[in-house]
């Protein structure tokens, strides 16, 4: 199996690539910054002795994508799953939020999912099937103060996910997300204790998520024990409410 | 194989049409088996089997045999 992971060494992105290295898949990894990458495709490498591709890429531009695609082409010839777990999110309230700053969040959380479905439906189709896993948010469906933008972009991802499962699934190819609630991952790293503690207090099952709480589910959707399920937006918050 | 040889197969496996159908007549949605959802798989196929990666116009523009074989002439294939 051929898997192209974005995000790669960010909290889920990380837990995903070890949950698919297990498998012994073949993984791509992308991320902007090339130390972090190299470092995590070593541990995958010496740890599970599988096959892992680094490929720096800037996922807002689109000729970074165009290329990476291209990489994956001559690498695997093949894609059979792609997710998706880059993402930004700057906690401020709209009043304070720069265009550029706005144009940043949803490039990197909505745009940059649109053109990696869209080249990878071309890696996809020709076997006519594939699955594509992309990273929704509880904030999509329940909203949080200081986060319109980030949940704005996250929402899209949800009406993406609905629409291109239809526009695929005659091809075989699989869409779904997942909505995770507070996961302790270095995207909320600025969140204290003591609002930690808050949130955790929020969910049904008194603590914050794991990112190895995400990747199971990441991976039991791309299985053929999931062959059944496309369109869906899978919540894996612990009960959070906002 | 010739570079014509390879379309008319690329179309015929894309479309599931004999090879003497894939010929200069055939057009986009003129067809009912040369529908969106083909014409993807179709992309797909030209893309690997051409070893290039066309762009969205590209996409847009390919409405038959012909404009295909145009389209892969612009990114160097030689008929």
């Amino acid at each position: 199996m051929n898997i192209l992971i974005t995000g790669a060494y960010g909290g889920i992105g990380r837990a995903v690539c070890h949950e698919y290295a297990i498998l012994g898949c073949h993984l791509f990894i992308t991320g902007k910054d090339n130390d972090k990458l190299e470092c995590l495709a070593k541990s995958l490498r010496e740890k599970y002795s599988i096959e892992v591709v680094v490929y720096i890429a800037d996922l807002t531009l689109e000729n970074e994508i165009k290329s990476l695609f291209l990489q994956i082409r001559h690498t695997f010839n093949t894609l059979d799953i792609l997710v998706h777990c880059a993402g930004s999110l700057t906690d401020r309230t709209l009043m304070m939020m720069r265009f550029n700053e706005i144009e940043q969040d949803i490039a990197v959380n909505l745009t940059s999912a649109i053109l990696l479905c869209q080249y990878g439906v071309k890696l996809m189709a020709k076997n006519k099937s594939g699955v594509i896993t992309l990273m929704s948010s509880v904030v999509a469906a329940q909203g949080s103060a200081g986060q319109s933008i980030y949940g704005a972009s996250k929402a899209g991802i949800e009406g993406l996910t609905k629409s291109l499962s239809k526009e695929f699934g005659l091809l075989g190819i699989r869409v779904n997300a997942i909505a995770p609630g507070f996961i302790d991952t270095p995207l909320v790293a600025q969140y204290s204790e003591e609002n930690k503690t808050v949130l955790a207090d929020k969910t049904s099952l008194g603590r914050i998520g794991l990112p190895e709480d995400i990747a199971p589910v990441v991976s039991f959707l791309s299985s053929k024990k999931a062959s059944y399920i496309t369109g869906q937006i899978i919540a894996v918050d612990g009960g959070l409410v906002l | 194989m010739t570079a014509t040889n390879k379309l008319v197969n690329a179309f015929a496996v894309a479309l599931e049409i004999e090879k003497n159908e894939a010929n200069d007549n055939l057009q986009y949605n003129e067809d009912k088996r040369w529908d969106s959802t083909a014409h993807m798989i179709l992309i797909a196929q030209l893309e690997d089997d051409f070893d290039v990666m066309f762009e969205v116009d590209d996409i847009i523009d390919m409405s038959s045999f012909v404009k295909a074989k145009e389209l892969l002439e612009k990114h160097g294939i030689q008929f």
